[in-house]
């Protein structure tokens, strides 16, 4: 109840041209992954009186387990860009940039109601849907 | 890391002995207690690890119980072929504490007295829990607090095994300074209103050396729901052990405790007087799932938990019972 599990992420880039296919996949599924965790989990919360955080640590911070990571698709839109090298654009941080927005549109196409904080928890799921 | 002296006791009466030492602490698999004394939250001067007592670490099946020793891990008790077709709901429980790596270690003792894993007590905040007088959820970040059985501490009770242990009505062994005694699961646990420090009544000295389990009468069938924020490695937020003894479709008794919701295993009485002798229909699991969270007092940010809690009394004991 009120559980998200993401079961399919696919994404498609205009990259330029993919120089080195391997390692740009895995980019795109670090950043796949991570998106998912920021629509989903991860929230750094503080004690308002001291300032320190709260939710600490590699289990604190609620990252996506292998449990959790859906099979990601990719797909390359390749294109020629004459102004980088070999004809390549940039890669590393777009791939982070559609997932949380992505993640909350397929929760609103399943459900039809907006959550419009991030992350989006259970709490604030069963809250929409009470 | 402060340092610490590691001892090896080969039975219990020396393991009892070298815990009156000054700042002794028992270890079982040390998955949790190594990182608590990395984070300054226990500094002991000497650690007392029995994984050297001998046969601790057995499940015998005796004529009428199962008795399972305090040092078994959680991973052999999740695939002892026999605890999971007499107790399932044990079986299932172990299986879904944290990582197989820390499943490989940790044991059922250490599961059952697991420190809390509320955030201001594991920041070393100076909460009840480490010795101070006020619990800051309160006021605070609380989305993962009790919802039943808080005041003056809210920490939610943080083991699997235990509302498993008291749905199946274990008896718990315990040997320490004065001797040895077995309590009902029941009693084995404390609200913090009795000591808001501690999760349990063991005296100091005190260890946890095994559970006893009736067998099942026929017709019994268990199972533990754990409901996680993700598919893996979280407490849980909210679970169900659920046992029923069934005759065809109707329900003889029940045994329903609840974990993730309060600061001990939080057994359920009245859903389980309402189900007995009854046939178990989606009306009357639905019933019972409001009957479960009758007198929550949830705080300010962990209200979900009371549908939470409806959803999963409902489901669990509807598909326990149907179950072919």
């Amino acid at each position: 109840m009120g559980h998200v599990k993401v079961t399919k992420y696919v994404a498609a880039h205009d990259s330029g041209r993919v120089v080195n296919p391997l390692t740009a996949e895995s980019q795109v599924k670090g950043g796949a992954t991570m998106g998912i965790g920021m629509a989903l989990h991860e929230e750094l919360l503080y004690d308002k009186a001291s300032g320190l955080a709260l939710n600490t640590g590699y289990y604190g911070a609620r990252i996506l387990t292998h449990k959790d990571v859906p099979d990601v698709e990719v797909i390359w839109v390749e294109s020629e860009d004459p102004y980088g090298p070999f004809g390549a654009k940039t890669l590393g941080e777009p791939t982070i940039i559609p997932s949380p927005a992505s993640v909350a549109n397929a929760i609103y196409n399943a459900i039809g109601k907006r959550v419009k904080d991030l992350p989006i928890s259970r709490d604030k799921l069963l809250g929409v849907l009470a | 890391m402060k340092s610490f002296a590691n001892v090896n006791p080969r039975d219990w009466k020396d393991a009892v002995a070298k815990l009156q030492q000054p700042n002794a602490v028992a270890v079982g698999g040390g998955s949790d207690l190594l990182g608590m004394v990395k984070e300054h939250l226990v500094q002991p001067d000497t650690l007392v690890h029995l994984k050297a007592i001998r046969g601790q670490d057995q499940i015998a099946r005796k004529a009428n119980a199962l008795q399972i020793g305090g040092l078994v891990t959680l991973d052999s008790l999740s695939r002892e072929p026999g605890v999971r077709s007499s107790h399932t709901v044990l079986a299932e429980a172990a299986e879904s504490v944290a990582t197989p790596q820390i499943r490989n270690v940790g044991t059922l003792a250490g599961n059952v007295c697991q420190r809390p894993w509320c955030w201001y007590y594991r920041n070393g905040f100076p909460c009840f829990k480490n010795g101070g007088k006020q619990c800051f959820s309160i006021t605070g970040e609380n989305q993962f607090h009790a919802i039943f059985g808080g005041g003056p501490s809210f920490i939610v009770h943080p083991s699997d095994t235990a509302p498993a242990l008291m749905a199946l009505d274990a008896a718990f062994s315990v040997t320490g300074p004065k001797g040895s005694r077995t309590l009902p699961a029941a009693e084995f646990f404390a609200l913090p209103r009795v000591d808001a420090a501690r999760e349990n009544v063991l005296a100091p000295g005190e260890v946890l050396v095994g559970v006893s389990l009736p067998l099942p009468r026929p017709g019994t069938r268990s199972t533990y729901h754990k409901v996680l924020d993700r598919e893996a490695w979280t407490h849980a937020v909210v679970s169900a052990a659920v046992v029923l003894e069934m005759d065809q479709q109707v329900c003889k008794s029940a045994r329903i405790v609840l974990g993730g919701v309060a600061p001990i295993p939080w057994r359920l009485p009245k859903v389980e007087a309402l189900l007995a002798g009854k046939t178990i229909t989606p009306e009357l699991a639905a019933q019972a799932g409001e009957l479960a969270v009758e007198g929550a007092n949830p705080l300010a940010k962990n209200k979900y938990k009371v549908p939470l809690t409806k959803a999963v009394v409902r489901r669990t004991v509807l598909d326990l019972a149907t179950r072919a």
